[in-house]
C-alpha cells in the first residue's frame, strides 16, 4: 500500500500550497506553542492485540480481526435474562434508517433550518412518549434509565426546594448505585425503604416520607418483576407534597399501564425495549417525562414546534435558558450529548408496532407467556415461586436449586441465557433466580427450557 | 424561491385500519390479568410500513448531511465517520448480547475494552481508564467526582472548582450540578489562562482546575506548565477536557503536560458519529495516584482470559447503568487501528494545517481575527458584528453548514474544518462566507443574491416565538 493515510485526502501539493498560504516554511512552526520539553518525542507505542498483526490495519484486516472477536461473543442465543436489559425483536426498517447518514452524522440541531429532519423526529419521539406516560412534557432523551433517574431526582429537588430522595430497595441495583455516586456532594440525604416479600414495604415508605422528602422513587414492574401498588405510593407521597417518580425500567409496560393514571408526577426510566438493541448494555435510552408545569426544571433537549418567519410549520430546540451552553453554572444539567439515535430508533419502532400492535406485543408475548412460563417452569421441583402470588409483567424470581452462575454455564451449552442470579445484588436472595420473558422466547423455548431443567434435575449439573 | 417543503407528521398520516407490524400466532390461553390497571387508550400512530419508510426518508432529506457537506462546527471535530467502524460495530456479536451474561461469553467485547483503555492510556499519558461515561460531560460529572473522593479520602474539604470563562459550558454545570462551588478564570489579551488572576484564585480549598487545550479559541495555552505548577503547589488537580485532543495526537500528552485527568470524546478525536446529538462516548482516564477512584467495573487481563473486576478499594461506584456504550467503543478502537501511531499524529497535524490556512485565507479576505496573530491549532475563531445573518446566509443560499456561533464569546464565529476536508472543499467554504460578507455589506449584491435558489427546506425560523408559545407534543386528534 502507498503511503496514504486513510480518510485524509491533503496531499504534498495541497501542503505546499496551504502553507505558502500561511506564510510559513516549516510545518512544525505551527506548533511552535507546544514548549519543547513539553512534546512526545517518539511516536506512540500501540501495542497490537494479537501476535503477528502490525498496525496500521488494512479494511479487509479490520474487518478480519474485528469479526473474530464479535463471533467470540456468544449471541443469537435464546435470552431469559432481563433485569433492566431486554431482549426484544427489532424490525429491520428500525436499522435501517437509524444508519441513514443523515441521521447518523449530523451535530446536535443547534441551527434549525439545516436540522429539520433531527428535530421533527425528536418532536415526534416526544409526543409519543407522552402519549404513553400520559404526561404533558418529553425530553429528547438522556443517556441511559440510571442516569434519567439521577437526573429527576434532582429535578424534582429543584421543583420542591428539599434535598431528601426516598428510594425503594427493590428499584434497579445498578440505578440505586448510581443515584448514590452522583448525589455524595452537596445537601443531599437518600433514604431507602427496604422490601417486603419481593415489594417495596409500605409501611415503611409511610413512616419514612415527610416535608423534607422532596421524591419518592419506586419501579414498576420492580427489579422482581413485581407489580407494585403505585397509587398507594402516589397517596402517600402527594399527602407529604412530594414529587412521586414513577421509574420505568421496562418501557413495554407502558403499553398497559399508563403512570399518569396511577398518580405519577414524573415519570423517568429507560426505554431500551423500544428498538435499541441490548448491546452489552449500552448505548440504551433514557427519558424523562414531566406535566407543563415543570417543564422549565426539566433537563435535556426539548423540541418544540413553531414556525418560519414565512409562516411554514417549523421545529427548534426549546428552552435553551435550561441547558448548559448558555446558562453555564445555571443550568438545569450538564447534558449535551444526549441519546438522540435511540429516540429516532424508539419512535420508528412505536410507529411500527402502533396502538394495537404494542398492545398486543406487550400482551400477549410478554405478559401472558410469562405466566405461561412462571407456571410451567415454576411446577418444577426446585424451582418455585420466590414471592407467590404476586403480579408480574414480563419477569419473575424463582427459587433455584443449585448456584445459578453454574446452572447458567449448563444452559449456555444449549444456547440459552439464563436468568439473573438475585443474589449478587441482595444477599438476602441467595439462590433465586430472575427470568424473563418476551416475544424472543416463545412457547417452544419456555417448554424447551423447562424440558432441560428437568432432566437436569434427574441427571445432575455435571 | 422554495425547493422543498416540510414534511406531515406522522400523526397526521396516521389512519385507523393500518398497521405495519407483524407478530407469530401463539397458541397459549389467554388470561384475565391487570383488571382495574389496564389502560384506556393508546394513541399511537397507525401506519403501514411503507409510510414509515415514505416519512422517515423524507425526514433524513430535510437535515443537511455532512456527508454531503463540510461541516466546520467548531469545538464539535466533525470528521468524517468511516462506513466501516459502523458496520464492524453492527455486528450481531457486539449487538445482542446481554450485559449479566457470563463472563466466558463477552471474551470479544472485553477484549476491545482492554485494547482501548491501553490505547487511550498512551495517547493521553494516563495510567487507567474508565470507559463507562456516555459523553463528554458525563466524563467531566466522573472526573469531578474522582478527584472529589481523593480529597475526601485525604480528609481535605475543597468545594471549590475553577474553570477560564472560555471553557465548554458543559464545565461550570457539571461543576455545580454536582454540588461544587465554581468560580472563573480569567483569560489575558492572548486568549490564555491570566496566570495572575490563577494565582489568586487558587486557594486551598479549590480541589480542580478544568482546562482545554488547545482552548476554545483554538490556541495551546503554551503557560501549561506554570499552569500545572500553580494548581500542584497548591495541592489541587488539574483536569483535562478532552473535547480539543484532535489537535494533538502524538504530539503531545495531557499526561506529560501535568494534567491528572482527562476525558475523551470519542465522537470527536476517534470519528464515531455525533448521530444528531448521540450516543457518545467520554472515557475517563487518571493518573496512578487516582487509579483506585475510578467507577467499577474496569477490564483486567488475566492471562489470555479478560474478566470484570469491581474490586476498587476507593472506587466513585457506578456513573451508569452497565459497563459503557461499548459499540461505540468498538468504533473508535477501530479508528485507531485503522490510522496507528503515525496517522493519528497526521490526523492532527493536518487538522491544524487546515485550521491555519482557514484562518490565513480568510484574513486575506478581510475576516477579522481577534487572535490572528498567533498560529491556531485545529480551530480558529472569527469575530463578526451580524454573525447570525452571515451563518442563515451561508445556509440558504450557499447549502453550507454553520460553524458554532457566539462562542467562546458573542459574536465568534468558530471553524474547524477537520482533517477530512480537500482543501478544495475549504475553498469552496471561504469563496461562500466571501459571496455572503459582500452581499450583507452590499445591498444590491443582496438583491442577487436572494433572487436565487433557497437551499433550506425552511426560512430563517421564528425563535421569539418558538420560545414564547412552546408546543412541545403534537395535540391528540379529536375522535
Amino acid at each position: 500500500m502507498k503511503d496514504h493515510i486513510p480518510y485524509i485526502a491533503t496531499t504534498e501539493a495541497d501542503r505546499s500550497e496551504m502553507l505558502a498560504e500561511i506564510g510559513v516554511p516549516e510545518f512544525d512552526e505551527l506548533f511552535e506553542s507546544i514548549p519543547n520539553h513539553l512534546r512526545l518525542a517518539r511516536d506512540l507505542v500501540l501495542s497490537s492485540p494479537v501476535e503477528g498483526m502490525k498496525l496500521p490495519l488494512s479494511e479487509m484486516e479490520l474487518r478480519k480481526y474485528i469479526g473474530n472477536l464479535s463471533a467470540r461473543n456468544s449471541h443469537s442465543c435464546t435470552y431469559f435474562l432481563g433485569a433492566g436489559c431486554y431482549h426484544h425483536y427489532i424490525p429491520s426498517i428500525v436499522d435501517l434508517f437509524t444508519g441513514l447518514p443523515q441521521f447518523y452524522t449530523p451535530y446536535t440541531p443547534y441551527k434549525p433550518e439545516t436540522n429539520q429532519g433531527t428535530l421533527q423526529v425528536m418532536y415526534e419521539y416526544q409526543t409519543m412518549m407522552c402519549r404513553l406516560t400520559g404526561l404533558e412534557v418529553s425530553n429528547a432523551s438522556l443517556y441511559d434509565g440510571a442516569t434519567a433517574m439521577v437526573e429527576a431526582a434532582k429535578m424534582a429537588a429543584r421543583l420542591t426546594g428539599r434535598t431528601e430522595i426516598v428510594i425503594s430497595r427493590a428499584v434497579h441495583p445498578e440505578y440505586r448505585q448510581v443515584l448514590d455516586t452522583f448525589l455524595r456532594y452537596g445537601d443531599w440525604q437518600i433514604v431507602e425503604v427496604d422490601i417486603q416479600g419481593g415489594k417495596t414495604d409500605m409501611e415503611e415508605l409511610a413512616q419514612r416520607v415527610s416535608d423534607r422528602t422532596a421524591a419518592v422513587i419506586v419501579q414498576c414492574p420492580n427489579f422482581f418483576g413485581i407489580m407494585e401498588d403505585m397509587e398507594r405510593v402516589a397517596h402517600i407521597t402527594h399527602k407529604n407534597e412530594a414529587l412521586f417518580i414513577y421509574l420505568v425500567v421496562e418501557a413495554l409496560f407502558l403499553a398497559l399501564i399508563q403512570p399518569a393514571d396511577l398518580g405519577a408526577d414524573i415519570v423517568a426510566g429507560e426505554a431500551q425495549s423500544f428498538g435499541a438493541h441490548m448491546s452489552f448494555g449500552g448505548p440504551h435510552l433514557g427519558f424523562i417525562n414531566c406535566y407543563g408545569k415543570h417543564k422549565s426544571k426539566l433537563p435535556g433537549r426539548i423540541v418544540t414546534k413553531t414556525e418560519d418567519v414565512e409562516g411554514r410549520p417549523a421545529y427548534m430546540l426549546w428552552g435553551a435558558a435550561r441547558e448548559q451552553h448558555i446558562s453555564r453554572s445555571r443550568a438545569t444539567s450538564n447534558i449535551c450529548t444526549n441519546h438522540a439515535l435511540n429516540a429516532l430508533a424508539a419512535s420508528i419502532y412505536l410507529s411500527w408496532y402502533g396502538s394495537e400492535g404494542l398492545q398486543e406485543l406487550a400482551d400477549i408475548h410478554n405478559l401472558q407467556m410469562a405466566h405461561y412460563a412462571y407456571e410451567r417452569i415454576g411446577r418444577i421441583p426446585g424451582y418455585e415461586p420466590a414471592f407467590p402470588g404476586e403480579e408480574i409483567f414480563n419477569e419473575f424470581t424463582l427459587t433455584c436449586p443449585y448456584e445459578v452462575a453454574a446452572l447458567n454455564r449448563k444452559l449456555l451449552e444449549h444456547s440459552i441465557i439464563g436468568g439473573l442470579e438475585v443474589g449478587r445484588f441482595y444477599p438476602e436472595h441467595e439462590n433465586k433466580v430472575l427470568l424473563c420473558v418476551t416475544e424472543t422466547t416463545g412457547k417452544d423455548d419456555i417448554d424447551g427450557l423447562a424440558d432441560i431443567l428437568e432432566y437436569l434435575n434427574e441427571k445432575g449439573l455435571t | 424561491m422554495m425547493e422543498r417543503g416540510g414534511v406531515k407528521t406522522i400523526f397526521e398520516e396516521s389512519k385507523g385500519g393500518r398497521a405495519a407490524y407483524t407478530l407469530p400466532r401463539t397458541a397459549i390461553g389467554q388470561r384475565d390479568l391487570l383488571g382495574n390497571y389496564r389502560r384506556k387508550g393508546l394513541n399511537l400512530p397507525q401506519v403501514s410500513e411503507r409510510q414509515i419508510a415514505a416519512h422517515y426518508q423524507n425526514l433524513a432529506e430535510l437535515n443537511f448531511s455532512p456527508y454531503a457537506e463540510m461541516d466546520p462546527l467548531g469545538s464539535c471535530t466533525m470528521k468524517y465517520n468511516p462506513p466501516l467502524m459502523e458496520s464492524l460495530a453492527s455486528q450481531e456479536g457486539f449487538l445482542d448480547i446481554h450485559p449479566y451474561q457470563d463472563e466466558s461469553s463477552i471474551q470479544g467485547t472485553l477484549e476491545v475494552m482492554y485494547y482501548l483503555d491501553q490505547y487511550l492510556r498512551e495517547i493521553t499519558g494516563m495510567a487507567a481508564f474508565t470507559l463507562q461515561p456516555s459523553a463528554g460531560a458525563h466524563g467531566e460529572s466522573t472526573g469531578i467526582m474522582i478527584g472529589g473522593a481523593y480529597f475526601r479520602s485525604k480528609g481535605q474539604r475543597r468545594t471549590k472548582i475553577l474553570a477560564p470563562d472560555s471553557a465548554h459550558g458543559t464545565n461550570p454545570a457539571s461543576v455545580t450540578n454536582l454540588g461544587f462551588e465554581y468560580e472563573q478564570v480569567n483569560s489575558n489579551e492572548k486568549g490564555w489562562v491570566d496566570l495572575a488572576d490563577l494565582k489568586a484564585r487558587m486557594t486551598e480549598d479549590v480541589a480542580i482546575f478544568m482546562l482545554t487545550n488547545p482552548n476554545t479559541y483554538g490556541l495551546f495555552d503554551p503557560h501549561i506548565g506554570d499552569i500545572a505548577e500553580i494548581i500542584h503547589e497548591k495541592g489541587g488537580l488539574l483536569y483535562y477536557d478532552g473535547a480539543n485532543l484532535n489537535a494533538i495526537m502524538g504530539k503531545c500528552r495531557p499526561g506529560d503536560l501535568g494534567f491528572d485527568i482527562v476525558h475523551v470524546n470519542l465522537h470527536k478525536t476517534f470519528a464515531t458519529p455525533h448521530a444528531m446529538g448521540g450516543p457518545g462516548a467520554g472515557p475517563t482516564g487518571v493518573v496512578e495516584a487516582l487509579k483506585n477512584y475510578l467507577p467499577v467495573p474496569i477490564v483486567v487481563r488475566d492471562r489470555d482470559r479478560y474478566r470484570l473486576i469491581y474490586d476498587l478499594a476507593h472506587t466513585i461506584g457506578k456513573v451508569k447503568a452497565f459497563y459503557g456504550n461499548t459499540p461505540v467503543l468498538v468504533k473508535a478502537f477501530a479508528y485507531i487501528l485503522m490510522l496507528g501511531p503515525k496517522g493519528l499524529r497526521t490526523a492532527s497535524e493536518t487538522a491544524v494545517l487546515h485550521a491555519n490556512y482557514m484562518q490565513e485565507a480568510l484574513k486575506k479576505r478581510g475576516f477579522k481575527f481577534p487572535y490572528g496573530d498567533q498560529h491556531c491549532m485545529h480551530e480558529c475563531v472569527i469575530k463578526y458584528e451580524g454573525i447570525d445573518t452571515l451563518g442563515q446566509l451561508l445556509a440558504e443560499r450557499f447549502k453550507k453548514l454553520q460553524a458554532t456561533i457566539h462562542f467562546p464569546e458573542a459574536n465568534s464565529y468558530m471553524i474547524e474544518p477537520t482533517e477530512t476536508e480537500t482543501k478544495e472543499s475549504m475553498d469552496d467554504y471561504i469563496e461562500a462566507m466571501v459571496e455572503a460578507d459582500t452581499a450583507i455589506k452590499d445591498p444590491r449584491a443582496m438583491e442577487e443574491l436572494e433572487k436565487g435558489r433557497i437551499y433550506t427546506p425552511i426560512r430563517k425560523v421564528n425563535t421569539r416565538k418558538g420560545m414564547a408559545r412552546p408546543c412541545l407534543i403534537e395535540p391528540e386528534e379529536k375522535a
